[in-house]
């Protein structure tokens, strides 16, 4: 007997559901859009974490130079989790590390720093998080690769560790850092 | 009892209070008015499915007050939106746009609707067709019913 098309259409639709719905459990809803992708980081211009120094500005972040951004805050739990994995970023040659102090104040956030370790060269304060919405930064910490031309390469959202260091950090410095 | 009333219709306007309080609202009220309705429609994004307008959240806040700010600046709903976008995608929307990744979404109503007619159709024209093909009795199968059920019974 032929299998009509119209008999086994239901199988075929039901197939093609299951599918829909695994590679749907795979996906983090907490993960949001990444329209920075392959852009210039936004333009801006932050005081710095210690009163005196000069401002931090987008032109910090393309010196030619590949450079990490690492939006941060002392009273972030999930911060201090990854801060080892910053400090680690710190030790590589020709990386250049930027902190941004979300939502913060410059006391706590400098004696957290000098208790954790600071892994950063340029520490701007967004204390009003305008800085963070710019960037599209759903909370902290977030952390940003910038080639050495000036393009947004990676977004890690929410803290570093083992996993994301070993397949998705290290490989694209490795990559931009020659 | 004097005092029953009165706290029971605080009790009751409590969920009137339930949005997110800002300090610093617009002085001008049909400004804030055009903001709050702005809020509505753009999503929290710590909450999932919350506005901004309904949320708590730090974030939330951040955003009421860019919010505000491009209201002031004379930025009308749809430049907000972009806005919004440029830096968070389409997910900050809380009606999700018809565009290159959603038109299946949108579409699949009226898809779903037109397949249902198609089975609908196949289904009755088939049985219209079965309903042809009945030929009469031929000469020797009315002899054969005579002889079993009798001319007196027939119809």
């Amino acid at each position: 007997m032929k299998i009509k098309p119209f008999y086994i259409a239901p199988a075929i639709i039901f197939v093609a559901v299951i599918v829909g719905l695994y590679i749907g459990l795979g996906l983090n809803p907490k993960e949001t859009a990444f329209p920075l992708y392959d852009q210039s980081p936004p333009e801006f211009s932050l005081p710095a974490l210690v009163e005196g120094q000069p401002d931090l500005t987008t032109a910090d972040l393309m010196t030619g130079q590949v450079t990490v951004v690492n939006f941060f805050a002392s009273w972030c739990a999930p911060c201090r989790v990854e801060h080892p994995y910053l400090l680690q970023l710190a030790e590589i040659d020709g990386l250049k590390m930027i902190g941004i102090d979300y939502r913060d104040t410059r006391e706590t956030a400098i004696a957290y720093l000098q208790q954790a370790g600071n892994p950063f060269d340029l520490i701007g304060n967004d204390a009003n998080a305008r800085v963070g919405i710019e960037w599209g930064l759903a909370g902290v910490p977030e952390t940003f690769i910038i080639s050495a031309d000036g393009k947004v390469k990676l977004r890690i959202q929410g803290p570093l560790n083992e996993p994301i260091m070993k397949r998705q950090v290290l490989p694209l410095l490795e990559e931009l850092i020659p | 009892m004097k005092w029953l009333l009165p706290v029971l219709i605080l009790v009751i306007a409590l969920p009137v209070m339930a949005s997110g309080v800002d300090e610093n609202v617009l002085a001008d009220p049909a400004k804030e008015a055009e903001a709050r309705a702005i809020m509505e429609d753009l999503r929290c994004l710590v909450c999932q499915n919350q506005s901004i307008d309904d949320s708590n959240a730090d974030m939330a806040a951040d955003l009421r007050a860019v919010v505000r700010e491009r209201v002031l600046a004379g930025d009308n709903a749809p430049q907000i939106y972009d806005y919004m976008v440029a830096r968070y995608g389409d997910w900050i929307l809380m009606r999700p746009p018809v565009n290159e990744s959603t038109w299946v979404l949108w579409l699949m109503p009226a898809i779903l609707i037109v397949l249902g007619l198609l089975v609908i159709s196949v289904f009755l024209r088939r049985g219209r067709a079965q309903a042809q093909t009945v030929t009469p009795l031929s000469a020797q199968e009315e002899a054969d019913l005579e002889t079993v059920i009798g001319k007196d019974h027939r119809g």
